[in-house]
C-alpha cells in the first residue's frame, strides 16, 4: 500500500532533521522574541518600581516596608495633588469629549462650510507638543504679561489679569484643546461609516430629528465616546507636561509633579515609587474596564463599509457650527503659533507685539551658538530616528505573532503588550530610572530611548496588526505555496502590502519621540538633553531662546504631519 | 472501474497519498483519521458541507495547516509524517494552489503575481516573460499582464489566480472552492473552462468544494466528507446512483427521505421489476413507509435483510412522476395517492409537496403541469430509483437536516 519502507526510512531520517529546523523557523522565532522584548520592556520597569515602593529607610540601610504607602496616604499635599488631577483629568475629558464629539459630527455630517479643511485643522494638535501649547499660551494669558490679558486691559478696559493661565483652570483649558483629537480621532471614523438606513429607519417609522439622534445615532456613537472619554482621561491625568509648564510654579501640586519633585534632590525614591504602583494599578483597572465594556458591545452595526451618510442641512445653524470650529482651531493652533512667532521673534517680551525688539537672534542662538540647544536637537533627531526604526521593527514582527502566531498565548500578550499605552510617561520613566540608575545605560542615550520604545510601542503594534489583519492570511499564504520561503514571503508580499501602516507609524513615533518630555525629565543627564528638556532648562532664563527652540521643534512635527497626511491619504486611496 | 474500499482507498497506485490524517482545533476535531488516495493526472473532488473538515484537509496538504497526526506523501516525497517527525515547509512541497478569496497581489500586475513562482525559483527573466505569457493566454488573459492586479474583475482575478497556480507545472495543484465567489453564469462557464485545462495540461489536482455539481463536473473521484470523516468515495456516476451512506445521499440529491420497515425479502413480491443491467447482486425487497404504502427497491450488498427491519428509503424528487389521482402500480412502477400540499412555479419545472397520509413527499412536476393546491394526485416511483439504507448501519442519521 506505502512505498517501501526503506524508502519510508530514508525519507524519515531526513524529515527529522527538517523537524527540527522548524521549531526555530524564522517566522516563529523572530516575531516571538520581538514578543518577549515587549513583555520585558513592560514588566521590567513595573517589577522595579513595586520593589522599590515595598523598600523604606535611610540609603544603604533598606527595609522591606509599607511606609512609603502609609507616608504617602498621610500627606496632606499629595491628597491636594491627587483631588487637582482627578478635576483637571475629568474636566479636560469633558471639555475634550464636547468638541470632539461637535467637531467629528461637524465635518462628518453635516453642510458646514470647509469642512475639508476642518478635517485637517482640526487634528493638527495631536501632533504638536503640548508642552509647548501650555508655554505658548502663557505669553497668551499669564496675568499683566499675556497678549490677551494685555488687550482686554487696552481696548476692553478690563484688569490685566482677566485670564490667569497659571491656575486649575488653565491646565483644564490646554489640556482639553490638546485631547480633543483623540476624541475625534475615536469618533469621525465611526460616523462616517454609519449605515445610513438605520437612522432612516427611525425617520420613516416617525422619529423627527432629535428623536433620531437621541435614540439612534447617540447610543450608535457611545462606544466609540466613551472608549476617547476613558483614553483623554488617563493619558491627561497622567500627562506631566501642562502641569509643569502652568501649575508647579504657582504651587498647585499634581500627580505627575510630585513624582518630579521626589526624585530632585533631597529624593525619595521610595516614596515615588509608592505613587508610581499606585498609578499603574488605576491605569490597569481602567484597562480591564476598558476591555470589559467593549467586549459587551458589538460595533457591527457602524463597522460596515461603504456607505455615504447623510449630510444634515443645517441652514442657518451652519454658522454657528462654523464659528465652533473657528473657535476651536484659533485657540489650539492659530493663537498659540502667533504668540509663538512673536515671541520667537522678540529679543524683549513685554506682553505686546514691539517692533523696535524684532530680531532673529534667538533662532541663532538655538541653532548656531547654544552648546545646550544644539546637543538636545541632535539627541532627539538620534533618539527620534533610532527609536522610530526600532520601534517600528519590534511592531511589526509583534503584530505578525499577534495576528499569525499559532501560541494560544496572543490574547494574553495582546492585553499585557498594550499595557503602556495608559501609564503616564514619567511613571515609566521613573520605572526605567530605579531599573538602570546603576548601570552604565543610565547618562547616555540608550535610557531614553528605550524608556520612548516601551511606553509608546503598543500604538505602532496597533496600526501595523490592524494593517495586516486586514491584509488577510491568503496573500501570504498563497505566496508560500508558491514556493516563497517566509523571508521570501515577509520581503515580496507582506512589507509592501503594509508599507503605508509602516511609514504612518514610523511618522507617529518620530513625533511623539521629539516632543516628549515625561518619559525624559527624570532619564536625562548632562549631555543628553533632549528639545523638550532644553526648553525646560532654558525656561528659567529666556522666553526668547524657549520660543525659539519650540518653533524649530514644531516645524520638525509640521513636516511629520504633512507627511502622515500624505501617507494616510494613500491609504484611503487603496 | 477502479474499485474502493471503505476508507478511501483505490487499488491503483497512488500519486498523493493521505493516511489516517488528524487535526483538532482547541479541541474540536476537524480531522478524524482521514485517508484517501490520488492516482497521477487524476482529480479528486474534497465535498461536503462546510466545516466538514475539506479545507483544513486540503490545507494540511499544502503545509498552511499542522496536523497532529498522519502521514502525506506527495509523489516520492513524504510531507508530512507525524512519526517520522516530517513536516515540510509550504514552499518545499512544490504544489500550486488557488485559493478561494483568489489572494491576487494588489501591489503586483498580473504579470508579476503569475511570474512569482517562476522568481521565486530563479527562472531567468526572459524565460518568465515568455512562460508567463503562454499561461496567461491558456487561461484566456492575453495581453493582461501589464495590468495592475486590483484593476480586474471577479472573473479575471480567479484566472490569474489559476494561472500562478500552474505557471510552475507543479506536480500537484490545490483548489480551494476556487469557484465560489463567482456569480451563477460565469461559475458554470469557468467550470466548463477548467475542465478543458485540465484534460489538456493533465495535472493531478485536489478540489475542495460544497457543490456537488462542480465536484461531480471536474473528478475522477469524489470524497464526500462530513465531520472530520470520508463518508464515501467514488467515481461521480456511481456516487451519485448509488450513495454509500444516508448522508452522501442527502447531500448529493435525495431529497427524500423516510423511516421504514422491511415487509418483504425476495423476487416472490417483486412482480417483475428489473434493477439496473448487469447488477445480479440486487435482491429484490418491499419496504413500508408511512402507514400503508409499500414500495419496492433493490437491496445491494451485504447480508439480506430480516423482515421487520427498520431501514432508511430514499429518492429524488426529479424521479417521482406524478398523475391523476387513481392510479394503479405495474412491473415498473409503485404508485401511492396523495394530496398537494403546496406548489411553486419556478419556470421550466415546478416544485409540489405531496401529503400522503403520515409522509411528505417532494415531487417536480413539468412547468405546464397543473396539480393545484389540495388536489389528489398519484405519486409514481420506480424501484429502481429507490435506494435502501439499514437502519443498524447508520444509527445516528438523523433524517433531512438543513444544509
Amino acid at each position: 500500500m506505502h512505498g517501501s519502507s526503506s524508502e519510508t526510512a530514508l525519507i524519515g531520517r531526513d524529515g527529522v532533521a527538517s523537524a527540527r529546523r522548524r521549531v526555530l523557523a524564522p517566522q516563529v522565532l523572530f516575531p516571538a522574541v520581538a514578543v518577549l522584548i515587549g513583555v520585558a520592556l513592560v514588566a521590567s520597569p513595573f517589577v522595579a518600581t513595586v520593589a522599590r515602593s515595598v523598600l523604606a529607610g535611610p540609603e544603604g540601610e533598606l527595609a522591606l516596608s509599607l511606609h512609603n504607602f502609609v507616608a504617602l496616604f498621610k500627606d496632606d499635599r499629595f491628597h491636594r495633588a491627587l483631588g487637582v488631577t482627578a478635576i483637571t483629568g475629568l474636566a479636560a475629558t469633558v471639555l475634550s469629549c464636547f468638541f470632539g464629539l461637535a467637531l467629528a459630527w461637524i465635518v462628518a455630517r453635516t453642510d458646514t462650510p470647509g469642512r475639508s479643511w476642518f478635517d485637517t485643522l482640526n487634528l493638527v494638535p495631536f501632533f504638536l507638543s503640548p508642552f509647548v501649547g501650555a508655554v505658548s499660551w502663557t505669553y497668551l494669558a499669564a496675568p499683566h504679561a499675556g497678549l490677551l490679558n494685555n488687550i482686554v486691559s487696552r481696548y476692553l478696559s478690563g484688569p490685566s489679569d482677566f485670564f490667569n493661565i497659571f491656575s486649575v483652570g488653565g491646565v483644564i483649558w490646554v489640556l482639553a484643546l490638546f485631547y480633543t483629537p483623540y476624541v475625534y480621532l475615536f469618533l469621525i471614523g465611526p460616523m462616517r461609516r454609519m449605515d445610513p438606513a438605520l437612522e432612516d429607519a427611525a425617520r420613516v417609522h416617525g422619529a423627527g430629528f432629535l428623536l433620531t439622534m437621541r435614540h439612534v445615532t447617540a447610543p450608535l456613537m457611545l462606544p466609540a465616546l466613551l472608549s476617547g472619554a476613558l483614553v483623554v482621561f488617563v493619558t491627561s491625568a497622567g500627562l506631566f507636561d501642562v502641569p509643569l509648564a502652568l501649575a508647579s510654579s504657582r504651587g498647585i501640586p499634581t500627580v505627575p509633579t510630585t513624582v518630579y519633585s521626589l526624585v530632585q534632590y533631597p529624593s525619595d525614591y521610595g516614596r515615588a515609587a509608592a505613587i508610581g504602583v499606585l498609578v499603574m494599578a488605576v491605569t490597569v483597572c481602567f484597562a480591564l474596564a476598558q476591555r470589559a465594556y467593549l467586549s459587551r458591545r458589538s460595533y457591527a452595526t457602524v463597522t460596515g463599509k461603504g456607505y455615504r451618510p447623510r449630510t444634515v442641512q443645517l441652514g442657518r445653524w451652519r454658522y454657528a457650527a462654523l464659528a465652533l470650529e473657528l473657535v476651536y482651531v484659533t485657540a489650539g493652533v492659530i493663537l498659540p503659533m502667533i504668540a509663538l512667532v512673536f515671541v520667537s521673534l522678540s529679543s524683549l517680551w513685554t506682553g505686546w507685539p514691539t517692533f523696535a525688539y524684532l530680531t532673529l537672534g534667538n533662532f541663532d542662538q538655538v541653532l548656531f551658538y547654544n552648546d545646550l540647544t544644539r546637543r538636545a536637537l541632535k539627541n532627539s533627531l538620534i533618539v527620534a530616528v533610532l527609536g522610530a526604526t526600532i520601534g517600528v521593527v519590534l511592531a511589526t514582527l509583534q503584530s505578525y505573532y499577534l495576528q499569525r502566531g499559532r501560541s494560544r498565548m496572543r490574547t494574553l500578550m495582546d492585553s499585557v503588550l498594550s499595557l503602556p499605552l495608559g501609564i503616564p510617561g514619567i511613571i515609566l520613566g521613573l520605572g526605567f530610572l530605579i531599573l538602570l540608575i546603576r548601570t552604565p545605560l543610565y547618562t547616555t542615550l540608550w535610557i531614553i530611548l528605550i524608556a520612548y520604545v516601551a511606553r509608546f510601542l503598543p500604538l505602532a503594534t496597533r496600526g501595523i496588526s490592524a494593517m495586516l489583519l486586514a491584509i488577510g492570511g491568503e496573500l501570504e499564504e498563497s505566496a508560500r505555496a508558491s514556493g516563497a520561503s517566509w523571508a521570501q514571503t515577509l520581503r515580496l508580499i507582506i512589507l509592501p502590502l503594509i508599507k503605508p501602516a509602516l511609514v504612518a507609524a514610523w511618522l507617529m513615533l518620530f513625533v511623539i519621540f521629539i516632543r516628549e518630555l515625561g518619559a525624559t525629565i527624570l532619564l536625562y543627564a548632562q549631555g543628553t538633553e533632549t528639545l523638550s528638556v532644553a526648553m525646560v532648562i532654558l525656561g528659567e532664563q529666556n522666553f526668547g531662546h524657549v520660543a525659539a527652540l519650540a518653533m524649530v521643534q514644531t516645524l520638525m512635527l509640521v513636516v511629520a504631519f504633512m507627511l502622515f497626511r500624505l501617507t494616510r491619504s494613500s491609504i484611503l486611496e487603496s | 472501474m477502479i474499485t474502493h474500499d471503505a476508507s478511501g482507498r483505490s487499488g491503483a497506485s497512488a500519486f498523493v497519498e493521505v493516511t489516517a490524517l488528524r487535526k483538532s482545533f482547541d479541541g474540536t476535531m476537524a480531522l478524524q483519521g482521514v485517508s484517501f488516495d490520488v492516482a497521477l493526472g487524476t482529480t479528486v473532488s474534497l465535498l461536503g458541507p462546510s466545516g466538514c473538515g475539506k479545507t483544513t484537509m486540503l490545507r494540511s496538504i499544502a503545509g498552511l495547516e499542522t496536523p497532529n497526526a498522519g502521514r502525506i506523501r506527495i509523489g516520492d516525497t513524504v510531507v508530512f509524517d507525524s512519526e517520522g517527525r516530517v513536516n515540510l515547509s509550504p514552499e518545499t512541497r512544490q504544489v500550486g494552489m488557488v485559493f478561494q478569496s483568489y489572494a491576487v497581489w494588489p501591489h503586483m500586475t498580473v504579470a508579476e503575481n503569475v511570474g512569482f513562482p517562476l522568481k521565486i525559483r530563479r527562472v531567468a527573466a526572459s524565460e518568465i516573460a515568455s512562460r508567463v505569457a503562454d499561461v496567461l493566454a491558456l487561461v484566456g488573459l492575453a495581453g493582461l499582464g501589464g495590468r495592475p492586479a486590483t484593476n480586474l474583475s471577479g472573473g479575471q482575478q480567479q484566472r490569474v489566480a489559476l494561472a500562478r497556480a500552474i505557471v510552475h507545472e507543479p506536480r500537484l495543484v490545490l483548489f480551494d472552492e476556487p469557484l465560489s465567489n463567482l456569480d451563477a453564469k460565469l461559475r458554470d462557464q469557468m467550470r466548463t473552462e477548467l475542465k478543458l485545462l485540465q484534460s489538456r495540461l493533465g495535472f493531478t489536482a485536489i478540489y475542495v468544494t460544497h457543490d456537488q455539481a462542480e465536484a461531480l463536473a471536474l473528478s475522477d473521484n469524489v470524497v464526500v466528507m462530513n465531520h472530520g470523516l470520508i463518508e464515501g468515495m467514488a467515481p461521480p456516476r456511481e456516487l451519485f446512483a448509488h450513495p454509500t451512506t444516508p448522508f452522501v445521499a442527502n447531500f448529493l440529491g435525495f431529497d427524500n427521505m423516510f423511516e421504514g420497515k422491511v415487509a418483504w425479502v425476495g423476487a416472490a413480491g417483486n412482480g417483475g421489476a428489473k434493477p439496473a443491467s448487469g447488477d445480479g447482486a440486487a435482491l429484490p425487497i418491499g419496504v413500508t413507509v408511512g402507514k400503508d404504502v409499500t414500495l419496492r427497491c433493490f437491496w445491494r450488498g451485504g447480508a439480506a435483510p430480516s423482515g421487520d427491519e427498520p431501514v432508511i428509503l430514499a429518492f429524488r424528487s426529479e424521479r417521482v412522476t406524478l398523475g391523476p389521482a387513481g392510479g394503479q402500480n405495474n412491473a415498473d412502477t409503485d404508485c401511492f395517492d396523495g394530496s398537494v400540499e403546496a406548489c411553486v412555479y419556478v419556470g421550466t419545472y415546478q416544485d409540489y409537496l405531496i401529503q400522503a397520509g403520515p409522509i411528505r413527499v417532494r415531487a417536480v412536476g413539468p412547468g405546464d403541469s397543473t396539480f393545484g393546491q389540495g388536489e389528489r394526485v398519484t405519486v409514481s416511483i420506480r424501484p429502481d430509483d429507490c435506494r435502501v439504507f439499514s437502519r443498524k448501519k447508520f444509527p445516528e442519521w438523523r433524517g433531512l437536516g438543513e444544509r
